[in-house]
């Protein structure tokens, strides 16, 4: 795997970890879930820092290791593109599905939980994708 | 996904008669990784016209001596 896929993998799989710990909160397998929308909000500004702060880690890292920062080629193009055509329908449905629970008698909580469960699943689909493409070569 | 076109390429074949060019060397010679060269090479990959017109460069060659069409 080249180093820009390495990094691709890393970031996505740092934030797939954050919304991880996140949902085992939801689930009450670790911690206390946020209950109100300031706590939702809080959540939301903590797992976007720690997005920010893995994929800042890994471009110093590699910037470190490389002495530049890792570009796609035309073949890594590609697959980006074929996980994007995975992962936008993936998204697409999931957002259906809430937008068909949103009639449902859910609390507000309950509704951004499910958009962020959407996303994520969108994430991981492409991910998974990627990999599997990536292991076949194209 | 769609089925490999018929495109067979002797990038391996060329890079030995070549000096041995290693293929992390005729990927950075043509602005790609090695993981792509392996691709080429082992026919999972069709490398866009600029590429294959670079790849002939290096060697030299018409880009017909590097990839033909097998039909």
């Amino acid at each position: 795997m080249s180093t820009y896929m390495k990094v691709i993998v890393f970031i996505n799989l740092a934030l797939l970890i954050v919304f991880g710990w996140h949902f085992a909160t939801v689930f009450g397998f670790l911690g206390t879930a946020p209950q109100t929308q300031s706590e939702f909000f809080i959540r939301l500004g903590v797992i976007l820092i720690a997005y920010i702060a893995s994929a800042i880690i890994t471009a110093f890292m590699v910037l470190r290791k490389t002495g530049n920062a890792p570009l796609p080629d035309e073949r890594e193009e590609i697959i980006e593109l074929k996980t994007e055509r995975v992962g936008v329908p993936v998204l697409y449905i999931g957002l259906i599905v809430v937008a068909w629970y949103a009639f449902m008698p859910l609390t507000a909580i309950q509704t951004a939980n499910a958009i962020l469960a959407a996303v994520c699943v969108s994430e991981l689909s492409k991910i998974c994708y990627g990999l599997f493409i990536l292991k076949r070569a194209l | 996904m769609s089925k490999h076109p018929p495109i067979s390429n002797r990038v391996r074949k060329l890079r030995e008669t070549n000096g041995q060019i290693s293929q992390a060397a005729l990927g950075e010679m043509i602005g790609v990784t090695r993981q792509t060269i392996i691709a080429i090479e082992q026919g999972h990959y069709s490398p866009s016209l600029e590429s294959a017109f670079r790849i002939a460069n290096v060697f030299k060659v018409g880009i017909e001596e590097v990839f033909s069409w097998d039909e």
